[in-house]
């Protein structure tokens, strides 16, 4: 005892007596004990991830028709069901330009009549798929004409009122998981703001089970109208039409302060 | 080496874990989660060792190890900021820095605060003590300046807290992620308040206002080679004996604050436990070409009884040590 | 705010610009001038201190200044 108490060390020592080295290797057991519980324990109580994918690094084309309303989007054949694939731009951006340049490709011709063959990277979750036009203008193929206007399903469904989460649909449906609520919350802003269309998903914590895009009374985009309230629980109404296999719901983003869009700011339960 | 061991290891374990239990995840995802979660572990461990060494002074091995810990945690630190922002904020419509501070505005919610921008602030705080942990800027920034800077590791502290409160925990739905967080704090806390009181009541002060000498201690109670701290005037003093004398300086290393009469006389030199540096007992100076000094006391002896002078010698000032008879 | 807060920014880049230039004057010439020590040193010493020198440019340009006038 007398022993150890008389014992003394200086980090420039190049000998540490026994009691200080037991010390040090107490403190690295202990800690390393402790960040093993912590990190088993976390995986096992973390939100599970949803089964989205990006098939980052793989190109893929697909062809179809191309659709302006309620979003850019291809109407294409995947195993003998139509559906439409909404088309973003790489990075936190829309796809537009592609689009512009496809219009001039086309001429007088209206874009319903084309037929156009894209190459981009796809994004799944569950059985909505969205492409990124990775390459910009080289995701453009072929553009052809058709004779015939494809067919478009468009029904109103009346006023509803729908809960979930404005999300940026390109992260959510497969470039990031998770892609909602509060860590991802300025990201959708970004995106939303870069022209990637605001989607309602209905549902809270990542349990979404509906989609709708969302609009203004007149059908066009209201990215930013909407940024204040993306990433967080609200409550929208509007009128609710089926375009083709999605959802579109139109706002009034001059009321989305009042009566349009009610922001649950007192729901600390968002909060655990 | 144990430092990197660890941290290899923790992010092995963790990948390994998430491609089993959550194949869903993103690479990403998991790297952010990994270095955020070794950076707020690696805090905690930092903010411990200094009062535990205060308690048992075996600790202060870790404490000469502290800067590396400091590094390294500030470097998980600084792959998470990093990567959330290239994940988060970059390839968009305005610069990725500009896009922590201006996508959330929500600068008027507790529960909608952009816990982003606390983040981002923290990291700047812990770059600053990275930067600044060679002895090289202690020396050319000076003591205090120095260690204000350092002490700040509790404004990045609290920072951390709120952008994990704010931000993770929010998305998650277990309450063991506020409980750890709780109980991380409630450590962290206790160890401090603890060092705290144990310190205060260790020596009883002496009033020395006044008088010419007042009454230290008995020479018995020193050990060779070491000291009694006492407190006289407010001021802390290491009376050491040694080779038959006995010295008194002030207990403040001028390096970082160390306590020397916790020390020891290595090489004939008052030897600080915290990082080793020496002073000569018999004038408070550190041998050349060092440069730091401290404050001397007047000693004198009445048989077995060791008195002190109150005031202090300037920083440096050689006093004849006394004689033990 | 927010206007302003872009600001800041620009000017936060601005500090960290000046500061890489002047990271590159002190570990080359400025550091022997503040500290003796310094000379002679090895590289890697020197790159050690460039981040330091990056973020606390003003704080060393005070203490050369000081150190001057002594």
């Amino acid at each position: 005892m007398m022993e150890q108490e008389n014992e003394f060390y200086i980090g420039w020592q190049e000998h540490a007596p026994s009691s200080f080295k037991s010390s040090r290797k107490g403190f690295f057991i202990i800690t390393l004990i402790v960040a093993i519980i912590f990190g088993i324990t976390y995986l096992f109580i973390e939100r599970p991830f949803i089964e989205s994918t990006f098939d980052f690094g793989n190109l893929t084309e697909l062809e179809g028709t191309l659709v302006e309303y309620p979003v850019f989007g291809l109407k294409t054949s995947i195993d003998d069901q139509t559906v439409t694939v909404p088309l973003v731009g790489f990075g936190k951006f829309d796809a537009l330009p592609v689009l512009d340049r496809i219009r001039s490709e086309a001429g007088d011709t209206p874009l319903e009549k084309l037929k156009v063959k894209l190459r981009g990277t796809i994004i799944q979750y569950r059985d909505r798929m969205w492409m990124e036009l990775t390459e910009g203008n080289g995701s453009i193929i072929e553009v052809n004409t058709m004779d015939h206007l494809p067919e478009r399903i468009i029904n109103n469904k009346g006023t509803k009122t729908v809960i979930g989460e404005i999300i940026d649909p390109k992260c959510f449906f497969g470039v990031m998981n998770p892609a909602y609520g509060k860590i991802h919350k300025s990201c959708a802003i970004r995106c939303i703001s870069g022209g990637i269309p605001p989607v309602l998903a209905v549902g809270e914590h990542g349990e979404f089970s509906d989609y709708y895009f969302l609009v203004d009374q007149q059908g066009h985009s209201v990215n930013k109208e909407v940024l204040a309230y993306v990433g967080i629980p609200v409550s929208l109404s509007g009128d609710v039409q089926q375009v083709d296999d999605w959802n579109v719901i139109k706002i009034s983003p001059g009321e989305l302060q009042t009566s349009v869009l009610i922001k649950l700011d007192n729901s600390f339960a968002y909060c655990f | 080496m144990g430092i990197l061991a660890f941290v290899l290891g923790f992010t092995l374990l963790f990948f390994i874990g998430h491609i089993v239990l959550h194949p869903n995840a993103t690479f990403e995802t998991i790297l952010i989660r990994n270095f955020g979660l070794l950076a707020f572990l690696l805090l905690h461990v930092i903010l411990i060792t200094g009062p535990l060494a205060r308690l048992n002074n075996k600790f202060l091995i870790i404490l000469y190890n502290r800067r590396h810990l400091g590094v390294t945690m500030f470097l998980m630190a600084l792959i998470h900021g990093a990567f959330s922002i290239m994940n988060f904020h970059s390839l968009g419509d305005i610069n990725p820095v500009k896009s922590v501070f201006l996508s959330n505005l929500r600068y008027d919610s507790l529960i909608h605060f952009p816990f982003q921008v606390l983040g981002f602030t923290a990291l700047v705080v812990l770059a600053l003590m990275a930067v600044t942990s060679h002895d090289f800027w202690l020396k050319n920034l000076g003591p205090k300046l120095w260690k204000a800077l350092h002490m700040m590791v509790y404004i990045a502290y609290a920072l951390i807290l709120l952008h994990v409160v704010l931000g993770a925990v929010q998305n998650e739905s277990s309450p063991v992620f506020f409980g750890s967080i709780l109980i991380g704090f409630i450590t962290v806390a206790s160890f401090h308040l603890i060092a705290a009181f144990r310190e205060k009541t260790v020596d009883m002060p002496i009033d020395g206002t006044g008088a010419d000498f007042v009454k230290a201690c008995m020479v018995s109670e020193i050990k060779e080679n070491r000291a009694k701290i006492i407190t006289v005037s407010g001021e802390r003093v290491a009376i050491f004996k040694y080779d038959g004398k006995l010295s008194a300086v002030n207990n403040f290393c001028r390096h970082q604050g160390g306590p020397l009469g916790e020390g020891k006389i290595v090489d004939g030199c008052i030897t600080c436990p915290w990082h080793g540096y020496q002073y000569l007992p018999e004038n408070g100076q550190s041998p050349p070409p060092f440069t730091e000094k401290v404050e001397t006391y007047q000693l004198k002896l009445d048989g077995d009884e060791v008195w002190i002078d109150p005031r202090p010698f300037p920083e440096g000032t050689a006093v004849a040590p006394i004689e033990i008879a | 705010m927010e206007q302003s807060i872009s600001i800041l920014i620009d000017a936060l880049g601005v500090y960290m610009f000046i500061g890489l230039l002047f990271a590159f004057w002190f570990v080359t010439v400025g550091v022997k001038k503040l500290d003796v020590g310094a000379q002679g040193t090895p590289w890697h010493f020197k790159l050690i201190l460039v981040p330091g020198s990056i973020l606390l440019w003003p704080v060393l340009t005070w203490k050369l200044m000081a150190k001057n006038h002594e």
